[in-house]
């Protein structure tokens, strides 16, 4: 890198320095300035007052021996002693302070003229994404969605605890159903005498069949010797509203026992869909938000002309990420400690590991969603941008949404909660009904890994061509003649000048959609539509790219 | 001292930028002027490496450039705005980091830029709390805080009024004279002409004249006001050591002259004189006319 002078010593473990840094201000160090330096007033007194170098030097050892030595000497001499002292002064000022101790001011003398100070560390494509994600973290954090999200959320899981829902069982509506074996006729009898609905089933395997595809709430099966207890068998969690009904009340035996009882999980899983919602909208909306104005503001060009825009890419994306594991570990830690703390320690515990595969998968799809959003802000076109994000959202809300509807149990189930985006609340929701295996974690994150990457890259490229090829001018082709065109036959039409400054128009012209280079022609059209309907200037207003043509119109009329 | 040579940008049929060479001093303040769409941003965008050119080399100080060499150039583009809502202080600080300055010398460099551009009150507001002229002064101080080795400034005196030009080109002077090239893209021929050292002008995407502001302007004019213009213009053409003799307006005649003294001693021979004045052509006069 070119720098403007050489006093930098590149083998110098100190940042390189280019002019009027702290660095180089060490070596005035040994030169005292006037206040501390006149120790004894008598030979104060000896110096030439006019040389105020050698006096400067009197109080550092070696200079002050020099000085001594020189006091019969003619002016010059002295001068000529002087500059030495000082000199082997600012040696000895060096040896006396520790390099570490060295006081970091420049002198005002090698300052340049606007007072700058050089002082630069190697920024490398970490560096530089980090210092564009602690931006992009620092800000979301600050902004006001942020917070309430944050609030919502630790509100929401206190709420739910203090409230003792998750300690609730919820009461099932509704007639319960149970199957008995073989009681043909007879159940309409038991229909009548217990309350619930009877469904004959043939044999024992025939009734827990019922139960396991959710036909009837239980099954009542009697022991085949007619000497034991008969038993009831439910699928994953107590029919309560059932065993209620028989006397004496029994507890049904679980064919699948769950890690944490559904009438915990059920609304343990909306809430957690409420909270990836909130997480990756909240974030996702701010990286967008952000990413249009530096394209508005042309902030992306100084950024692409200073780093790799890939960096700058990628410092966004982890940005975001870091609030979002910020998120995570604040709801996980409440969530935890509240269940411990209102004596539900084993709740507590049975939660983790569906909890920690839900963060980890929320993780990596909140990573895809913020690499599709950096996609789409690179899109040429508002219509085309809104089309994306629609995609985008559906994708999103319908992957946290549908592994809840649909439930933990059955092959689809399964796949969700492989499949990207439905992982989240997939793996958390089987985790939580004990059906998931400890490796399909594994599987969730792997595949959810595998998208990002590859989602983030494909972003990366298009953010980089779209930076570099100057944000749509000189590099895009966008069709703006056919505007030009628009905005000239409406105004022809209209006979008058002004333009139509739609929202889309406003919003293209505004981001990437300038074009500069064709600018001349839209120039030329706006210029000649301008001229035919003879308006004046105030009259072509209109926003971002009409209000360019119509500038330009009227440059064109100056210059004629 | 920065050095393009026989750059040329081109799409499709059209020209962007036909073989474009100039030289921006170091310690001087080069303006690229032309009217819009003579590729001023095209120029600046290749300087800065956001477009590639398809012929031609840029070389700082006789070596081509590369991203390293551009990470400490300090950019401004044109049509721009910061963060509306970061505090200006942490803007300038962030946008001087990128360039790999460090997090103290950033702040130092900030606040010394805020003073010079008389924003020290101003540094721990947000941006959009500021007025338009502000807010432009804020874009030149986050451009050089990291005490840039090339400035590079599209649409330079965009949004700056009479104040905030005044302080933003003494700020620029002075980098400029810390041995920087100094380049500054503008529409504005008048502040280039005052402001700068050296002009480009560039028309359609060709370099139509370079040089010092001086040696462009060109010889001292004169201008002599005459109720018979036509008569007096065949006088002045008759006379040796006048030239450039041409009409301006109804009773107008300008011309050029060696010196002085045969100016005065030509007019004294016409006739029905009403005003006599030297006058020399801006820039614009001379170029954007004729463009």
């Amino acid at each position: 890198m070119a720098r403007k002078d050489n006093g930098a010593n590149d083998e110098s473990p100190e940042p390189l320095v280019s002019k009027g840094t702290a660095g180089e201000g060490i070596d005035d160090l040994g030169v005292p300035v006037d206040d501390d330096v006149i120790e004894d007033a008598a030979a104060a007194e000896e110096v030439d007052s006019d040389d105020e170098a050698t006096a400067a030097c009197a109080t550092t050892g070696s200079a002050a021996s020099a000085k001594k030595g020189t006091e019969a000497k003619d002016p010059a001499a002295k001068a000529s002693d002087a500059k030495e002292a000082d000199e082997s002064g600012a040696t000895a000022g060096l040896d006396d302070v520790p390099f570490e101790l060295a006081e970091d001011t420049p002198d005002p003398d090698e300052l340049p003229e606007t007072g700058l100070v050089s002082e630069f560390v190697d920024v490398g494509n970490r560096q530089a994404a980090w210092l564009v994600s602690n931006r992009e973290s620092t800000t979301a954090m600050r902004s006001p969605y942020f917070l309430v999200t944050a609030a919502v959320i630790i509100l929401g899981v206190l709420a739910a605890i203090i409230s003792g829902i998750v300690a609730d069982v919820q009461k099932d509506s509704g007639t319960p159903t149970m199957a008995m074996v073989g009681v043909g006729e007879q159940a309409a009898m038991y229909e009548q005498q217990l309350g619930v609905k009877i469904t004959d089933a043939k044999d024992a395997p025939a009734a827990e069949k019922l139960v396991r595809e959710g036909k009837v709430d239980a099954a009542f099966i009697q022991d085949p010797s007619g000497q034991g207890q008969p038993t009831i068998i439910a699928l994953d969690k107590q029919p309560d509203a059932l065993l209620e009904k028989l006397a004496p009340k029994t507890e049904a035996t679980l064919l699948e026992t769950p890690a944490v009882d559904g009438a915990v999980a059920t609304p343990l899983l909306w809430g957690m869909v409420a909270l990836s919602l909130l997480v990756v909208a909240t974030l996702g909306t701010a990286l967008y938000q952000n990413l249009r104005l530096e394209k508005r503001n042309r902030i992306t060009e100084i950024i692409a002309a200073t780093i790799p825009p890939r960096a700058s890419a990628s410092g966004r994306v982890t940005g975001m990420l870091t609030l979002v594991v910020v998120h995570l570990v604040a709801a996980a830690v409440i969530t935890e400690l509240g269940l411990s703390l209102s004596g539900k320690t084993s709740l507590a515990f049975a939660m983790l590991p569906g909890l920690g595969w839900f963060a980890l998968a929320l993780l990596l799809t909140a990573w895809s969603v913020f690499a599709l959003l950096v996609w789409a802000s690179t899109v040429v076109g508002s219509k085309a941008r809104a089309t994306f994000l629609t995609i985008i959202g559906v994708i999103t809300v319908a992957g946290f949404f549908a592994p809840v509807i649909i439930g933990p149990s059955g092959t689809v189930a399964k796949v969700l909660s492989w499949t990207p985006f439905t992982s989240p609340l997939g793996i958390a929701g089987r985790s939580f009904a004990g059906q998931a295996e400890w490796w399909e974690g594994l599987v969730a994150a792997g595949i959810a890994l595998v998208l990002a990457v590859i989602l983030h890259a494909l972003a990366s490229g298009a953010y980089v061509r779209s930076v570099l090829s100057g944000g749509g001018r000189g590099g895009k082709t966008v069709k703006m003649s056919k505007r030009a065109q628009k905005v000239g036959a409406a105004t022809s039409a209209k006979g008058t000048a002004k333009s139509d400054s739609s929202a889309d128009d406003a919003d293209d012209a505004d981001s990437d959609d300038t074009d500069d280079v064709d600018a001349d022609k839209d120039a030329k059209a706006a210029a000649a539509s301008a001229k035919e309907s003879g308006t004046k200037k105030s009259d072509v207003k209109s926003g971002g790219e009409d209000e360019e043509d119509a500038k330009s119109a009227d440059d064109s009329r100056d210059d004629k | 001292m920065l050095t393009l040579k026989e750059v040329s940008l081109r799409k499709g049929k059209r020209t962007y930028l036909d073989e474009v060479s100039f030289t921006a001093e170091a310690g001087r303040i080069t303006a690229i002027v032309g009217t819009r769409s003579a590729g001023r941003t095209e120029l600046v965008r290749i300087i800065m490496g956001l477009i590639a050119a398809d012929e031609g080399t840029i070389e700082l100080e006789d070596f081509e450039l590369d991203f390293g060499d551009r990470q400490n150039f300090g950019y401004l583009p044109a049509e721009r705005g910061g963060y509306p809502n970061m505090r200006v202080l942490d803007q300038i600080v962030y946008l001087a980091r990128l360039h790999g300055i460090t997090l103290g010398a950033a702040e130092r460099n900030a606040l010394t830029l805020l003073g010079h551009l008389e924003l020290a009150d101003r540094g721990y507001a947000p941006l959009k709390n500021l007025s338009g002229a502000e807010i432009a002064r804020v874009d030149i101080a986050a451009t050089l805080a990291a005490d840039p080795d090339v400035v590079v400034i599209d649409d330079a005196f965009a949004g700056l009024d009479a104040a905030s030009l005044r302080l933003v080109t003494s700020l620029l002077r002075a980098h400029a004279s810390s041995g920087v090239p100094v380049i500054l893209a503008t529409d504005d021929w008048e502040a280039a002409q005052t402001f700068a050292d050296d002009v480009i002008i560039l028309n359609q995407g060709k370099v139509t004249a370079s040089g010092s502001v001086e040696k462009l302007l060109g010889d001292q004019h004169y201008r002599v006001e005459t109720t018979d213009t036509e008569a007096a213009a065949s006088a002045l053409k008759s006379r040796t050591g006048i030239s450039d003799v041409k009409t301006v307006g109804r009773e107008g005649v300008s011309f050029r002259a060696n010196d002085a003294k045969s100016a005065a001693a030509a007019v004294a021979e016409l006739k029905n004189v009403k005003n006599f004045e030297s006058v020399r052509p801006t820039l614009a006069e001379q170029y954007k006319e004729a463009l």
